[in-house]
């Protein structure tokens, strides 16, 4: 399972832009999706505390 | 028991929420009539054989939303669900979902007359049978 934040106009998943969800997609439907502008990989908890802590 | 008109049928493409762009959605599920009749016999006999899904909808175009939704699946020759239930409540007796796992072999992105709406009718063929589930 990855997670996903939703970037486009439309729900995917059920989840409305900008609201993150974890899926189980595989390759080429994540592919698609991006493609898509539907969605972008979550940042990572680690990589928040990275922004986090730079910006602060 | 009530009798249904459809005006909130709700379809999902590769789990993207596309119903504000369906005209008409159109579900066949059909199996192979085989004739097995032997020799002797005096009628046609058929067997049930293999099962052959497909999913139809008529999608009013939009760019980029249903078009970035359809292109890279068709492009990429991905395999992605498609779930369609006869409107958006919950799943339940009354209100079933069908899923497929399909490809996109055909898409017209763009067609349609001068001062027409712009359409594209699109098939979902199924890669194995349509499933219905009530809960």
């Amino acid at each position: 399972m990855k997670r996903y934040i939703v970037t486009g106009p439309l729900k995917v998943a059920g989840h409305a832009t900008g609201e993150t969800f974890s899926a189980a997609y595989t390759e080429e439907q994540e592919r698609a999706l991006i493609a898509g502008g539907h969605i972008q990989p979550a940042p990572s908890s680690s990589a928040k505390k990275e922004v986090a802590s730079k910006e602060g | 028991m009530a009798k249904t008109i459809i005006t909130d049928a709700d379809v999902t493409v590769n789990s993207v929420a596309v119903s504000q762009y369906v005209d008409s959605v159109e579900i066949n599920s059909s199996v192979d009539d085989v004739d097995v009749t032997g020799m002797g016999a005096t009628a046609r006999e058929h067997l049930p054989g293999l099962r052959d899904d497909e999913i139809v909808v008529n999608f009013l175009q939009s760019f980029p939303e249903l078009d970035g939704t359809l292109w890279p699946l068709l492009e990429n020759a991905t395999e992605f669900p498609v779930v369609i239930k006869p409107t958006s409540g919950s799943v339940s007796s009354s209100n079933p979902s069908f899923t497929a796992s399909c490809f996109l072999l055909e898409y017209s992105p763009l067609s349609g007359s001068v001062g027409e709406r712009s359409e594209t009718s699109v098939t979902f063929t199924c890669n194995g049978a349509v499933t219905r589930a009530i809960t």
